[in-house]
């Protein structure tokens, strides 16, 4: 079964990620198994399996009766050849108590490619097969045991890389996001049954003065939505990485800096000038917030046409920058950007001082200052991207769904504040627009489109 | 005698009228059995027709030509557009009916109908058929042995299927007031294996007109201008009466608190379900603690009829008990009591063991309507009828079925819930139950669905000529309003607010700003007001709601996507791994023939949707 034991292989790289597209969901009359650890060689892998097959195959590779649910055993396993594959830590979780909700078992060996793919090997001539990306989580979603957005905090959390990408992630997978979207779509249809009860019962004798209430909850709902629309803007970024780009004319120190910060070398620095012709970036965990520093092409009239693509190219992400970093130094020309810089560093103190003005001062060759604009930066950071303990999402899917709510919220209360009767129906109809586009969020609509989209950004394995 | 006809119809109830009179407009011969000819059109509990989202239904009722609205203009007594001034979406047309001229108006029309004939006596079997193990209804035989022969057969029994009365401590076995029920043939249909389950529903005490004292009572009048139901009605010539209000007060509540355990309901003698929407007094009283009173119609059965209706007050107490409490009540301390109040209890079948065209799944032939489906109320039984009567023709012609969907009619709302979601107590039509209500209004009903009557060929001449004419008007107007067209500044000058933007605006979009009068366009183009002002109200309401309208259809061609992922009907929910039971259950009742109706089904959850889906890509495959 050579197929399979490079299915476990390639199934946690990189490849079969992208390679999976569009995930296609599976009906689990099959048993599947992923190496759900790193790439081996490492010290540890763990090998998990879930499906009808999940136990048998623990007693088939032991030759004896699985350890008790959720208790560790160090058993041999041995494959149908009766040779040796190694000594593992066996657990299983019989269902419907595990994270599929299947009968899920987990072998943890050693982390060495030929371990791996003996065990996989093992695994397929008991008729196991590999999994597909997602595929355990697919199934922990159809047994219901994640919501959507907590299916996306997972995807998530497995990709943080920084602290606060973390908190995110957690939030949408611990439920306390699904909790905060179906509490306002609650909130939401209540108020749309309110105003449906003065529709559809206006002939009897409702109790008078519930137009205040609906006004009231209709507002509340409005700013909270709007707040939470505004901090998820920041949240994206935080998810996807705020990006702070370094702009300036050539020489004065660009490719430096991001040496510096990175502590490698990722761009070629050289005395003359125009070197950096493309976009070099650097992720950096920021006191807890992923950061990329985006290197540009000096800002100067062009000497061939691919210098002068970079510099258009580096005027359009100064312009898209979270935080925009310009750096100079003596004898340089400023380089004009449409926008204000959020720093202006003037570079190469050890040749010449920094003249009157904002300038915050620094020398990349010796150092100087660069701990102060380090300090200064993180502060800028924490300071318009920190989110504290508020629930948020970092999903570009929910915000454009909050917004949409927002908005229908917004129009509601501009009819109902018309005080005209015959605007009722349509305070209900935004209502109803907003409490859809929440659903939506939940995967309670257009759930081939999201699922689709989902799992198709998936990686195996969890 | 004659004993084959393409359809047999059981019942002449209101769902029994539309069906039958459906099926011989479709070109079927079509037999009416129902246990009297004078009961035929009888207002079992409430007389009038219509109301909110209720109208909605009459309307298309008769957009697609049927009886009801016709009927009602005939007998109506007081007609009131109700929610006039909440928007066009949700006005419902109501009038109160003379009984007597809505049973004789609705006799006549059953009577006159080309190609239906009328059999006066109760049904007691099916004639069933078996071939490759799939059975068929092929005929029904009536009490004394008569056996006729169909190729399809429409139930609209209403609440007679074992129908038990309760009024206090006394039951009666009846399919309503002094009429006997419906048994054998419900005990076929348990034996057939169809889902069965029992429903309740009431009706008050009628009261008689002259031991009323009317001095001191609040009276409602009428509309000044009565807005008939049927598009080819052009005016109201029915006499019209005012009704009066009086309210429940504290002794009443007192009264009916100290016996609450003598009401059938209360007691326990009842166990099926009631609507919370037409509750009992002992139930607003119980639910409604901390309400002092509530109101009570006083409806007059009719312009000659001594009988008087007081709306808001079912009750299934015992007699003694129900005239003490009326006597309560300001207005009625010396009420003479006709008929007391009683309580029913009747067997439904499931409507989810049906499919959209109000077929049997399960049984070849039988169409089933009405409030043995689960509903309540006459209109939604009309639209049923009228429904089931179609189809169980086409069916006969092999035609193919004629269905309607939620975005095209109540109609198709109503359906669609009870087929997929199925109910759990007796079903009513509101008009928040139609999402996209700001398409479907009563007003448009006859644009929406007399197209598929003509197509369809069941829509007669009169109706057809008629509405080719407005649809011509309706068309012309519109045409003009978006021809017309104002700068900011020429509407500033005919002193209308709106941005100073620049940009030309056509009279149908202006209309779109609630804050523009049509008036107003009507003084600046006076040739609008060419058009009859019926007309000119259409087309007015059209321009309002159209932005909502346009954002709607994207919804609605998200649905149709759905909507074209087919679920073959032997579709295997058990091998579905991962379904929990209750949903798999719930799967299995409803079998949604698409994905757009799977979702509609209660509890659905994205996870079972996305396996439903799954297995459905890899049958594909
Ligand atoms: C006590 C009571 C209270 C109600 N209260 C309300 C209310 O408050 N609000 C509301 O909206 N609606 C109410 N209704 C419901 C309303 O009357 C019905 O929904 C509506 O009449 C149903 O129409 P249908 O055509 O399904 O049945 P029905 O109008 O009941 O007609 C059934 C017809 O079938 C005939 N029939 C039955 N069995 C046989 C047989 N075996 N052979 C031949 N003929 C047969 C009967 O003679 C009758 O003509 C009430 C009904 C009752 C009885």
């Amino acid at each position: 079964m050579a197929g399979s034991a490079k299915g476990i292989l390639v199934a946690g790289s990189e490849d079969a990620r992208l390679s999976a597209g569009k995930g296609r969901a599976c009906v689990s009359a099959d048993t599947i198994f992923a190496l759900s650890s790193g790439m081996p060689p490492s010290g540890v892998a763990v090998i998990r399996v879930s499906g009808p097959d999940a136990i048998a195959a623990v007693v088939a590779l032991t030759g004896g009766s699985p350890p008790l649910p959720r208790h560790m055993a160090l058993r041999g396993l041995r494959g149908a050849d009766g040779d040796s594959i190694d000594e593992a830590l066996v657990a299983v979780f019989p269902a419907p108590g595990s994270f599929t909700g299947e009968d899920c078992s987990e072998f943890q060996v050693h982390g060495s490619r030929a371990v791996v793919s003996a065990l996989a090997e093992a695994l397929g001539s008991l008729g196991l097969r590999p999994a597909e990306p997602g595929e355990f989580t697919r199934r922990a979603l159809r047994n219901e045991k994640l919501s959507l957005t907590q299916a996306e905090g997972l995807g998530d959390l497995l990709q943080a890389e920084a602290k606060e990408q973390l908190r995110l992630a957690r939030q949408s997978a611990s439920g306390a996001l699904a909790t905060l979207y179906e509490g306002w779509r609650q909130r939401i249809l209540h108020v749309q049954a309110e105003c449906e009860a003065e529709l559809d019962f206006s002939d009897e004798d409702l109790p008078p003065g519930r137009q205040d209430a609906l006004a009231k909850a209709i507002a509340d709902l409005t700013l909270e939505l709007g707040a939470h629309g505004r901090d998820n803007v920041r949240a994206e970024r935080v998810r996807a990485g705020i990006m702070v780009v370094l702009s300036g004319p050539p020489n004065a120190g660009k490719s430096t800096l991001l040496n510096l910060l990175a502590k490698r070398d990722v761009a070629i620095v050289s005395e003359e000038a125009g070197t950096t012709r493309d976009i070099l970036e650097v992720s950096l965990d920021l006191a807890g917030y992923a950061v990329t520093v985006v290197d540009t092409a000096g800002l100067r009239e062009a000497s061939s046409a691919v210098e002068s693509e970079g510099i258009k190219r580096a005027r359009h992400y100064g312009e898209a920058a979270d935080i925009l970093v310009s750096i100079t130094a003596p004898g340089l020309k400023d380089a004009v950007l449409s926008r204000e810089a959020d720093f202006q560093l003037w570079n190469k103190t050890d040749i010449a001082p920094a003249p009157a003005g904002p300038w915050l001062a620094l020398s990349l060759r010796t150092g100087a200052g660069v701990d102060a604009f380090l300090e200064a930066l993180t502060a800028k950071v924490a300071r318009d991207y920190g989110l504290g303990e508020t629930v948020v999402s970092g999903q570009q899917r929910h915000q454009a769904a909050v917004s949409d709510a927002a908005t229908h919220l917004s129009r509601a209360k501009d009819y109902l504040q018309s005080g005209s009767e015959a605007q009722l129906v349509l305070v209900a109809e935004e209502c109803r627009m907003a409490s859809m586009a929440l659903a939506r969020i939940l995967g309670l609509v257009d759930v081939e489109d999201i699922l689709g989209a989902i799992f198709s950004s998936f990686c195996i394995g969890k | 005698m004659r004993t084959t006809y393409d359809v047999i119809v059981i019942g002449g109830g209101h769902a029994g009228c539309e069906a039958a009179s459906a099926a011989a407009r479709f070109g079927a011969s079509t037999l009416l059995i129902t246990h009297k000819v004078e009961t035929i059109g009888e207002m079992s509990c409430n007389p009038a027709i219509g109301g909110l989202g209720k109208g909605h239904l009459v309307r298309e009722v008769d957009a697609l030509d049927g009886l009801m609205a016709r009927v009602i203009d005939q007998a109506g007594i007081q007609f009131r557009l109700l929610n006039r001034r909440k928007g066009p979406a949700v006005q419902g047309p109501r009038a109160q009916a003379d009984r007597a001229l809505y049973r004789a108006a609705m006799q006549d029309a059953i009577l006159g109908c080309d190609g239906l004939t009328v059999h006066a006596e109760a049904a007691d079997a099916f004639l069933i058929s078996e071939t490759d193990g799939r059975k068929s209804v092929t005929g029904v035989m009536t009490s004394s042995g008569k056996t006729f022969r169909a190729g399809a057969v429409v139930l609209t029994t209403g609440t007679f299927l074992r129908g038990m009365i309760h009024i206090g401590e006394k039951t009666i076995p009846a399919g309503r007031a002094g009429e006997a029920p419906a048994i054998p043939l419900a005990e076929q249909l348990y034996s057939l294996g169809l889902p069965m389950g029992r429903l309740k529903t009431g009706t008050p005490a009628r009261l008689h007109r002259d031991s009323i004292d009317w001095s001191g009572l609040d009276v409602q009048p009428g509309d000044e201008q009565p807005v008939p139901f049927s598009f080819l009605t052009d005016e109201i010539t029915t006499p019209q009466i005012p009704c009066h209000i009086t309210r429940t007060t504290a002794a009443t509540h007192a009264i009916i608190r100290d016996n609450l355990d003598r009401s059938a309901v209360y007691g326990g003698a009842i166990d099926g379900t009631g609507p919370r929407y037409c509750p009992s007094i002992e139930d607003k009283v119980v639910r409604f603690a901390d309400r002092a009173s509530h109101q009570v119609f006083l409806e007059p059965e009719g312009l000659d009829d001594p009988l008087i209706y007081p709306n808001g007050l079912s009750t299934s107490l015992p007699e003694s008990v129900q005239h003490d409490f009326l006597k309560t009540l300001p207005g009625l301390e010396n009420v003479k009591v006709v008929r007391p109040g009683y309580a029913i209890e009747y067997d439904y079948v499931d409507p989810r063991a049906l499919d959209h065209s109000l077929a049997v799944r399960d049984l070849d032939g039988l169409f089933l309507a009405g409030q043995i489906n689960g509903t309540t109320g006459y209109e939604e039984a009309g639209a049923q009828g009228l429904v089931a009567g179609l189809n169980a023709a086409a069916s006969c012609g092999s035609s193919a079925p004629i269905t309607f969907s939620r975005t095209d009619s109540y109609i198709g709302v109503m359906i669609d819930d009870l087929v997929t979601r199925g109910t759990r107590e007796p079903y009513r039509m509101f008009t928040s139950r139609a999402e996209y209500r700001l398409r479907l209004r009563a007003d448009n009903a006859d644009q929406r669905l007399t197209p598929v009557a003509l197509e369809g060929g069941f829509c007669s001449h009169d109706r057809a000529a008629a509405f080719h004419v407005k649809q011509a008007q309706v068309s012309a107007l519109t045409a003009l309003l978006k021809d017309r067209t104002l700068t900011p500044p020429q509407a500033r000058a005919h002193g209308l607010a709106i941005n100073q933007d620049g940009r030309r605006r056509s009279g149908a979009e202006l209309l779109s700003n609630p804050t523009i009068s049509f008036d107003a366009l009507r003084q600046i183009w006076p040739e609008i007001a060419d058009f009859d002002p019926a007309i000119q109200a259409q087309v007015e309401i059209d321009c309002r709601y159209s932005v909502y309208v346009e954002r709607q259809a994207a919804d609605v061609a998200a649905l149709q996507k759905d909507k074209a992922i087919r679920i073959p009907a032997d579709f295997d929910y058990r091998s579905l791994a991962g379904l929990s039971n209750e949903l798999r259950e719930k799967l299995e009742a409803a079998r949604p023939d698409n994905l757009a109706n799977a979702s509609h089904v209660d509890g659905m959850t994205p996870a079972a949707l996305s396996l439903i889906l799954a297995r459905l890509s890899r049958r594909a495959a």
